[in-house]
């Protein structure tokens, strides 16, 4: 019985965990500088985890069992999602697949749910998160981070008939974002976050920020810019984009926190993609341009 | 609503709609007699059995089934117990459906009055032949419609599976209008779900009618 509730307790930590994505002691933390988080329950999900399954996985144990499992949400275009036939396309699926190549091995995709997906890494269901995962602070801490592979920011996209002018601005409307997502992490850390933060509404998904767009409920949506701008190619340009940003917001790939060989191995396979310009050819292939880091 | 898109959408749809119908039949065919068992576990005259039946049943009501779906697939590894996503999915529902469909039973059960148990007795039935021969057939046709009921609510938490990376209509529908930026995709999956209900409700009611027809005839 002790057995089963201190089980109870990790699960509910790590649900803690992800549930509070938003959460601010990553500010202290990063703060401290000594790179020690201060109490967050997220280093506590992690150490219960790791001691009780302590999966780790090096690049020979991924040539061995020749395929990486990589974690993704598959309803997340233009990164990885289902084309009308049900099959797995998009940016991150086709340099991802690339990259497997590199590494010789096969690149096996898994669908998970994207609040779990620390749950899904700490437990060994999957090798990697790679969808289009923005570098934050509080990831920093948790997981293994690749070198950053996409350029990308946070952008404001307004809707029909309304011109924002400003970041102070932002305060006279009605704004919407997704929850435990990287633009709210980066307008939380924005000084002007105080002045907006009650016109601000989370959302679980950017789908549905975009439908109370349409319904008029919302003047602007704070979004980065590699999906917004998909979304709004999909719309026929319905919405305007604001001539101000909230700044860089650079997508990586996360791996478990001691999986730092696997990581480099995999920093160094998409660097020799990016050589091969087989990185290029695929982010033309789905931006129209090659915005990959060099 | 544009009707070539609609049947772009079909395929995809129709796979998530096959998984929905898999874990549904599966968590069914299970737990209806598992349900069973913990029913006569929670009346038994047996002490342990019957706290044990009841704590099973206190536990699986009482917690969410998220959370159930969550410790089960992400926490039994913990204690040297590994499911894949489906099967993991579908151990879950089983377990959790029994008890609503335990406490269903018992309250079909309860509801036959006593003197049958008195009578039977008198005739010398032993309990067990009372449960089986007399009391059981009676409670078919009075849980049939909260076994309905709590069927049809099965077909739509079936949704929650994607919680644990397992596909589903819902999540089916969820990618078509994140991929399309069209929330057609939902339209046509609330109608499928009403289509499977409204299929239940049928099946349901005609099992009704024909588990009450010596009672029509005495009436």
């Amino acid at each position: 019985m002790k057995k089963t509730i201190s089980v109870l307790l990790a699960a509910a930590l790590a649900l803690s965990f992800t549930a509070c994505g938003g959460d601010t002691s990553y500010q202290t933390a990063s703060g401290a500088g000594s790179g020690e988080p201060s109490g967050g329950s997220g280093s506590q999900a992690q150490s219960a985890s790791s001691s009780a399954a302590g999966y780790s996985t090096t690049l020979a144990d991924i040539q061995a069992k020749g395929e990486l499992v990589i974690g993704l949400d598959d309803t997340f275009a233009p990164m990885g999602f289902r084309d009308e036939n049900n099959d797995l396309v998009g940016f991150d699926i086709d340099l991802a697949t690339a990259v497997c190549e590199e590494l010789g091995v096969k690149a096996v995709f898994q669908p998970i749910d994207w609040k779990a997906k620390e749950m899904e890494l700490s437990t060994g269901k999957i090798d990697c998160v790679w969808n289009g995962m923005s570098i934050t602070p509080e990831r920093q801490q948790t997981m293994s981070l690749s070198d950053p592979y996409l350029n990308n920011k946070i952008i404001v996209m307004t809707n029909q008939g309304v011109e924002i002018a400003d970041k102070e601005d932002l305060a006279n409307y009605k704004l919407g974002t997704q929850a435990d997502s990287s633009a709210l992490e980066v307008i939380k850390a924005d000084s002007v976050y105080d002045a907006i933060k009650d016109q601000l509404t989370e959302y679980d998904t950017y789908d549905q920020v975009i439908m109370d767009m349409q319904a008029g409920r919302l003047d602007a949506m704070i979004v980065d810019e590699v999906l917004g701008q998909y979304k709004n190619t999909q719309m026929d340009n319905a919405f305007g984009v604001a001539s101000f940003d909230f700044g860089d917001d650079l997508y990586a790939i996360g791996f478990r926190k001691g999986d730092t060989e696997l990581t480099q191995a995999v920093n160094d396979a998409i660097a020799a993609c990016i050589e091969s310009g087989k990185a290029a050819e695929v982010s033309e292939k789905w931006f129209g341009a090659d915005i990959m880091v060099q | 609503m544009d009707l070539s898109y609609i049947a772009a959408l079909m395929p995809a749809l129709m796979q998530g709609l096959w998984q929905t119908l898999k874990i549904f039949a599966l968590t069914l065919v299970f737990s209806l007699p598992l349900g069973l068992v913990f029913t006569l576990g929670s009346i038994s005259r047996v002490l342990p059995l019957r706290w044990l039946a009841r704590g099973y049943i206190w536990i699986f009501r009482g917690t969410p089934l998220m959370l159930q779906l969550f410790f089960v697939y992400y926490g039994l590894p913990f204690l040297g117990l590994t499911f894949d996503r489906f099967p993991a999915a579908v151990l879950t529902f089983v377990l959790n459906y029994a008890a609503y469909f335990a406490e269903i039973y018992r309250g079909g059960i309860q509801s036959i009055d006593r003197g049958q148990h008195e009578a039977a007795k008198t005739l010398g039935f032993t309990p067990w032949q009372t449960m089986r021969l007399i009391i059981i057939p009676q409670t078919v046709s009075r849980v049939i419609p909260p076994v309905c009921n709590e069927t049809i609510t099965l077909v739509k938490d079936t949704a929650l599976v994607t919680a644990i990376g397992v596909g589903e209509l819902l999540k089916a529908a969820q990618g078509a209008v994140n991929r399309d930026v069209n929330i057609t995709a939902y339209v046509v999956a609330a109608v499928i779900y009403l289509a499977i209900t409204f299929v239940m409700t049928m099946v349901y009611e005609r099992l009704e009618k024909y588990f009450s027809r010596h009672q029509k005839k005495e009436a």
